[in-house]
């Protein structure tokens, strides 16, 4: 879900009412004057079709995979990190008119992939990559043994089937000093997002996407960042989402949160705020619980109050921590930043990181990522 | 006293920023195209397979890594005209480029471009380039290399990137589109822990030799080259070009000095009266002394600023030039702007103000030490200069002896060289006052003859007030040898291009293509060879092939050459470099064989014959061996031979055509010469020849000898342009120098020629006695240039070319520069003298006497 909106930031904020003069170049889509015509688009309900669907689906404009998690080492200390690989059509893809390639380095789309690593006590690290889907530099691709393998550069996400059939996710990327190489494996069955999957963003059926998660996942493996390698566990959460429209152009940004609670529930909740600051009818919620059932939470239900602010050097001021307030449950979760400064300074500027969960005792209740853009 | 100083600084200041802008485009343009790159992965003309790069990206993770495509662009204007141009095509993955080439491109292009480049077809120009060719942004335009259209994406501002200029961006697909080249790249360029900068470089030096090493291991059978060491050839051989001219400015800046100095004296010489009543009046020697100081540094400050700002439109001149000579002899440079830094103007006033502070200290010291009366009087100054003589004239023998004593103990350094050219020149310079004496005294007693009672004026009158008359001479002395020195040097450098090129072009027609080199359709077809050598009235064909690859030393041009029929190598040999080492000692050295031996030679063994620069900037000798990277591996060819080769760029070595079959696995020709039964050329066989090459689907150029003679020795004199507009500029500075010197002499002599006039002497007669007087010092000057401009012309010939270019050339004296260099500081005199000398002719004896 939350990626569209990403796109679509990129999108305003070409048109947007705030300045934002350093990421003048980002406005992807509205520069290339791209439209949906030529692609596919979701429209309705379809059959999802496991393992090919967690390769790419070339007839839709975009898609991402995106991954977040928290993580400890032996001792204990706390790490945060995402990744999202993104794949970008510059137009549809095109009908082989000619037999006469005369390079095999044209293509109609490329990836970008972003990766951010946060240290507790420390700071975050992160990293942009840019490749064009052509000479195997990037791409998605399922292979014979069902195994599915997206990838720029040496960076790489594979899944492989388990015995049920269940992918186990490895994760490969790392730059200058910050090297991560993770096993992932799903603790509770795919989510399909929306009505069955397809997640309708506005009034018509056609803005949409295709969507499904895996909201906990059992992570392993080492991070390495500075001059020392963690041993590392905790758990991780992974999005999959296509599609081929944006949305309308009211909202300013959206407060996006994944929440993964030690009694064994996963809350997915964002809301989009309006030009006008209000909150957006298209905000969402939904608990998933022990055993993989997803209950809609309505958004009437949840209050969201922000308690501390945190500047950054280009004076953008992000919410960094606050209440959720839920009236139905009466259920009150407090979040406060691993690090205050999460903040990925890249092509797209957002602030993604990891918060921890505390009741209104301040015992901690669980752990989770959450994004905010537009600010 | 502003024009001289002006003058002096001017000269200095346009050669300088001439060069620091020609330099700087220079480096801009290496930088456009390998950036930041440290070291590049390439291969020989087919370039390297593009899955290498993907390998080196997903498999080893080397992420500064960017592929390359780079080729020839011919662009069609887009008007009636018709007029095309060719740039330098480089094809780029726009993905990979960011932490490449220079930032201010990154900066000057969006997004957007980055991702209109990915569409094929898309351009992007300097926007001078895009304003020649008449194509604004989104329109199109066409190549003569596709009929893929192009599009103008974008420009890039070219005051900005100065480098930019030759190039056409592009995407690597449209690249390898256009030079039809799937699948292949010209090269991969990286960037590696930088091993230059300061701390930590021990460590990075191993971590930029790991990655090497994992490359290597990984990609068996790439090469990796060193881009600084790359690019280093060419940086060295422009480098000796700009010191050259840097070499040329400072001697401007001598006879500037001497200006300045002439200047300054004058000054002091003409308020002497002044400073005299002054000190009567009881101001202090210290006063008179800092006050003289301090007037002439405010003078030097207007000078200094006056010739900086003529500097600048001289530079606009030199620059024009300084760009063709490059252009001309090394690669294609487009400056159409003159750059300078502070520190360029810095430096000249520096060298302004320091100059005429010293050239003031002498008279301002000469000024405050006399006594009242005696600064009245200026035969004591005279007195003193003359007892100084003979100190003066053994420290200039010293230094010129000290000049020699460097040029032989250094053995490759230019700047040792040059270093010992001033020190010849001071010397010399200093040397002069002692040998005017001593003509003067020789001569006068034979002029007493000819010119009667006052035969011996002129002469007499020089040796009275030497510390004048003796710097005007040496200073037109030094440029006047400075012109004849390099008119030598130049003189037997063409003689010996001349020489070259008549041995060289041994077939009387060269057909070649006209396609960029690297592509494969633009070769001589096989066919169109046979059907030549068939000919009657041909008598025999050499066939070229071109290529580029690396040694063990360095990156080379390789020149394969086979023969048909009565075609010979036709080489020159300098005998200094083709001496029979103990290694070839019992068989003929190639050198010294004839020409049918020489081929045999060629074709039986794996012989490589080395051009003469490529030799000396190595220390390669015969008999050394030379590992040369061919597609079939590293094959080690012996040198046998070394060859005169007045061309510029990387070294060339020439390998027999079969060896090239063998070890490069191709068979393609790039140019045939064909040389006929009959000298006088029958023109029924060029007729057949050129109906043959019409026919061919490639576009092929005949010339004939003569053409590509006639074509590089108007290129050599073009080159040299620059050369002889510095001489000029020299002379003109002593020209000034000169006139100042007559001016400061008729100044103070006013009241002897008042004497003179008062005897009788009519105007006539002592403008007469002037006109000897300033032909005698332009005489004593062209006389005393000659040696001084002979020696020079020899350091330059067989040292600073040598090793400047790795040149060696014939060595000849025309006679008729030396005459030219004569008659020139005998003209320059006499006009110069015109002046003083008329304005003393009309001198009121009784005006002048009165003052005394």
């Amino acid at each position: 879900m939350k990626m569209i909106l990403l796109i679509l930031a990129i999108l305003l904020s070409a048109v947007a009412c705030e300045p934002q003069p350093e990421n003048s170049g980002v406005s992807l889509h509205a520069e290339l004057g791209g439209t949906a015509e030529g692609f596919e688009r979701a429209c309705g309900k379809r059959e999802f079709n496991f393992p090919a669907d967690h390769s790419a689906h070339p007839e839709f404009r975009n898609e991402w995979w995106y991954i977040t998690g928290n993580l400890e080492n032996t001792d204990g200390k706390r790490f945060g990190f995402h990744i999202t690989f993104f794949r970008i059509a510059n137009h549809p893809p095109v009908e082989e008119v000619n037999n006469s390639q005369s390079s095999n380095w044209e293509s109609n789309e490329f990836y970008m992939v972003h990766l951010a690593v946060s240290e507790a006590d420390g700071e975050i690290k992160t990293y942009e990559r840019f490749s064009r889907a052509a000479v195997d530099l990037a791409g998605a691709e399922r292979q014979a043994d069902n195994t599915v393998r997206i990838w720029l550069d040496e960076w790489q996400l594979i899944a492989k089937p388990d015995q049920h059939q269940q992918p186990v996710w490895h994760l490969q990327a790392g730059e200058a000093d910050t090297h991560i190489d993770l096993q992932l494996s799903p603790t509770k069955p795919l989510v399909l997002q929306g009505e069955d999957g397809y997640s309708q963003k506005s009034e018509d059926p056609c803005n949409a996407s295709y969507y499904y998660s895996f909201t906990r996942m059992n992570v392993t493996g080492s991070l390495h960042t500075g001059n020392t390698t963690h041993q590392v566990n905790g758990s991780g959460w992974l999005d999959r989402e296509w599609s081929s429209s944006a949305l309308g152009a009211d909202q300013s940004g959206w407060d996006w949160f994944a929440l993964q609670l030690n009694d064994g529930r996963d809350i997915m909740l964002y809301q989009l705020r309006r030009n006008d600051g209000s909150r957006d009818d298209f905000s969402h919620a939904v608990e998933i619980d022990q055993n993989g059932n997803t209950n809609e939470i309505s958004i009437e239900n949840i209050n969201i109050k922000i308690t501390r602010w945190w500047q950054s050097d280009t004076g953008n001021r992000y919410p960094v921590a606050g209440v959720i307030h839920r009236t139905d449950t009466d259920e009150t979760l407090n979040f406060t930043p691993l690090i205050d400064n999460q903040l990925l300074d890249l092509t797209v500027r957002y602030w993604e990181g990891a918060i921890t969960l505390t009741d209104q005792e301040n015992n901690p209740v669980g752990r989770g990522y959450m994004e905010l853009t537009g600010y | 006293m502003l024009v001289g100083m002006a003058l002096g600084v001017a000269v200095v200041f346009a050669v300088d920023i001439a060069n620091d802008s020609a330099k700087r485009a220079f480096s801009l343009s290496l930088d456009t195209v390998t950036g930041r790159t440290t070291h590049q992965i390439v291969g020989g003309t087919e370039g390297i397979d593009e899955s290498l790069y993907t390998r080196l990206r997903t498999e080893l993770g080397i992420r500064s890594s960017a592929p390359v495509v780079e080729g020839r662009l011919t662009l069609q204007a887009n008007d009636e005209s018709g007029t095309t141009e060719t740039l330098q095509l480089l094809g780029v993955d726009i993905f990979a480029e960011p932490m490449f080439r220079d930032q201010s491109f990154s900066a000057s292009t969006s997004t957007r471009d980055s991702l209109g480049l990915l569409q094929k077809g898309s351009l992007i120009l300097a926007d001078t380039t895009a304003a020649r060719l008449g194509v604004n942004i989104g329109e199109s335009i066409n190549t003569s290399n596709s009929n893929l259209q192009l599009t103008l994406l974008n420009t890039v501002d070219a005051s900005r990137q100065a480098g930019f200029e030759t190039i056409a961006m592009v995407d690597i697909s449209t690249a390898q589109h256009l030079l039809n080249s799937p699948g292949k790249l010209s090269r991969i360029d990286l960037i590696l822990p930088d091993t230059d900068s300061g701390a930590g470089t021990a460590l990075k030096e191993n971590q930029t030799g790991e990655t090497i090493e994992r490359i290597q291991s990984a990609l068996p059978g790439v090469s990796i080259v060193d881009a600084e060491r790359r690019n280093e050839s060419l940086t060295q051989m422009t480098a000796a070009f700009h010191t050259n001219l840097l070499a040329m400015s400072l001697l401007a800046l001598l006879v500037g000095a001497f200006l300045i100095y002439n200047t300054v004296t004058l000054s002091v010489i003409q308020r002497r009266k002044t400073f005299g009543q002054l000190r009567t009046l009881g101001i202090q020697r210290h006063e008179l002394f800092r006050s003289i100081l301090l007037e002439t540094f405010l003078f030097a400050v207007a000078g200094t600023i006056a010739g900086v700002l003529l500097g600048y439109l001289l530079g606009e001149v030199l620059l024009t030039l300084v760009t063709r000579s490059i252009n001309d002899l090394f690669f294609t440079l487009d400056v159409r702007q003159v750059n300078f830094s502070s520190f360029n103007v810095a430096k000249a006033l520096f060298i302004g103000i320091i100059v005429s502070l010293l050239a003031a200290l002498a008279p301002a010291i000469e000024a405050s030490r006399s006594t009242p009366v005696t600064v009245l009087r200026r035969t004591s100054v005279e007195t003193r200069i003359t007892n100084l003589v003979p100190i003066i004239f053994v420290a200039g023998l010293a230094l010129v002896i000290a000049g020699g004593i460097i040029l032989w103990l250094s053995q490759t350094s230019l700047w040792a060289g040059f270093l010992a050219i001033f020190c010849i020149v001071l010397g010399y310079s200093m040397a002069i006052p002692r040998v005017m004496i001593g003509i003067t005294t020789i001569s006068e007693h034979r002029a007493i003859k000819s010119l009667g009672t006052m035969g011996n004026y002129p002469f007499r009158s020089m040796t009275a007030s030497l510390s004048r008359t003796a710097v005007a001479v040496a200073a037109l002395a030094i440029s006047v040898s400075a012109t004849a020195g390099v008119g030598i040097m130049i003189g037997s450098f063409r003689l010996s291009v001349e020489n070259w090129l008549g041995s060289s072009l041994q077939a009387d027609l060269y057909i070649s293509s006209t396609a960029d080199d690297q592509s494969n359709d633009g070769q001589v077809p096989a066919d169109l060879i046979d059907q030549i050598q068939s000919l009657p009235g041909v008598s025999g064909t050499r066939l070229a092939r071109f290529t580029e690859t690396d040694t063990n030393i360095a990156p080379v041009r390789v020149m394969a050459l086979g023969f048909t029929g009565s075609g010979s190598l036709a080489y020159q040999y300098p005998a200094k470099l083709n001496q029979p080492t103990a290694l070839s000692s019992g068989t003929t050295s190639f050198a010294a064989a004839t020409e049918a031996q020489q081929v045999k030679m060629l074709n039986t063994s794996d012989t490589v014959l080395i051009s003469e620069p490529f030799a000396n900037q190595n220390n390669l000798a015969v008999g050394d061996v030379l590992n040369i990277k061919t597609t079939e591996g590293v094959v080690p060819f012996k040198v046998a031979a070394i060859f005169t080769n007045y061309t510029t760029g990387k070294g060339l070595l020439v390998i027999s055509l079969s060896n090239y079959n063998k070890y490069w696995n191709d068979q393609q020709i790039d140019s045939i010469g064909v040389s006929f039964t009959d000298r006088t050329r029958s023109k029924a066989t060029q007729e057949n020849i050129r109906a043959l090459v019409q026919q061919q689907r490639t576009a092929l150029s005949i010339r004939s000898d003569a053409d590509i003679r006639d074509q590089s020795l108007e290129i050599f004199d073009q080159t040299f342009a620059i050369t002889h507009v510095l001489r000029l500029l020299t002379v003109g500075v002593a020209f000034i120098g000169i006139l100042s010197a007559l001016m400061a002499l008729s100044l103070e002599r006013r009241a002897e020629y008042a004497v003179l006039r008062a005897l009788g002497t009519t105007p006539a007669e002592l403008r007469k006695l002037l006109f000897y007087q300033t032909g005698l010092m332009g005489l004593i000057a062209g006389v005393l240039a000659l040696p001084l401009g002979i020696a020079m012309s020899k350091i330059l010939v067989s040292i600073i070319n040598v090793r400047s270019f790795g040149w060696s050339m014939e060595y000849l004296v025309p006679y008729r520069v030396l005459l030219e260099s004569m008659l020139l500081a005998i003209a320059a005199a006499l006009v110069a003298g015109l002046y003083p000398a008329i304005k003393l002719s009309r001198l009121s004896p009784a005006e002048a006497l009165r003052h005394q």
